[in-house]
């Protein structure tokens, strides 16, 4: 069943996650000789999603339908649709990714997001692999994970600081 | 501080173990420049399949076509290779530095266009 607190809650952090995309947008990329390197400002929302369960018992169902709900409002918007693809496998492999690290309660909401920066960045990357069919691009792999670490790192403390604010 | 927000020894794992992966491939691209040849010749692909071949010594423009219609130019200017005008939506391609080594790489993911010297 659909309470309207959760529907609300999706809409309000669905609309958080666009804005945060657009603002990204704006921003520099910060490494420009390397494709696909960002900080994922628009995955905070979701891993605020997926450490809700306190809040809303359907907090899986939730952070995945924002994770590619945003993908395709952002596509659409602003990066335009040859991205979707690339966006929509870093979006779900990252979010499997961090749903299995959070429910082997082994790491923190830091480690998770650590792992799910990396996933993104690794799928991203075998993603443009095979569209482009073009192995040597595999050599950047250790750029790739190491901003998926950076980044996750950054969005896990984010994560956990909201967290705390929200709860105390 | 860092403890105070719950970050635990386990994470601290994970970013050991990933950051291990990434210095496996740092190591292995170090002994692959040091073994290099020098590049001879730049080769331009358009969706994997080779488009063209460009001598390095001779300094040209050159206009490739990419998957979809979109166009890229290339130029070589004494033995450096950048990417000098694109119509893609990114640019991440004329951003890149300008190359000159064997390996290195520059690749245009909207038109599917990647240059390897080699």
């Amino acid at each position: 069943m659909i309470t309207a607190k959760n529907l609300a809650a999706l809409g309000l952090l669905l609309a958080a996650a666009v804005m945060l995309s657009w603002l990204e947008s704006l921003l520099p990329p910060p490494v420009p000789s390397v494709p696909g390197i960002k900080l994922g400002l628009a995955n905070l929302p979701v891993v605020l999603l997926l450490y809700s369960e306190r809040r809303f018992p359907r907090f899986v169902l939730n952070a995945l339908t924002l994770s590619i709900a945003r993908v395709l409002i952002v596509g659409f918007m602003f990066t335009g649709l040859f991205n979707v693809v690339y966006s929509l496998s870093g979006a779900v492999v990252s979010f499997f990714v961090m749903l299995l690290c959070k429910l082997t309660k082994k790491f923190s909401v830091i480690g998770v997001s650590v792992a799910g920066g990396t996933a993104h960045n690794l799928a991203q990357l075998m993603i443009a692999v095979a569209v482009m069919s073009e192995p040597r691009l595999m050599s950047l792999y250790p750029v790739l994970i190491v901003s998926g670490i950076a980044a996750g790192f950054i969005i896990g403390v984010v994560a956990r600081l909201v967290d705390l604010i929200l709860y105390c | 501080m860092l403890k105070r927000i719950g970050f635990t020894r386990n994470d601290l794992l994970l970013i050991a173990v990933l950051l291990l992966f990434a210095a496996v491939g740092v190591w292995r691209s170090i002994t692959d420049a040091v073994n290099s040849v020098n590049a001879v010749s730049a080769v331009i692909r358009v969706n994997g399949e080779v488009q063209e071949v460009l001598p390095l010594d001779k300094d040209s423009e050159t206009t490739v076509t990419g998957y979809n219609g979109g166009v890229n130019i290339i130029v070589i200017r004494s033995r450096i290779i950048y990417v000098g005008e694109a119509d893609c939506p990114d640019l991440l391609c004329v951003k890149h530095k300008p190359i000159s080594d064997s390996g290195e790489l520059i690749v245009c993911l909207p038109h599917r266009v990647s240059v390897t010297l080699e």
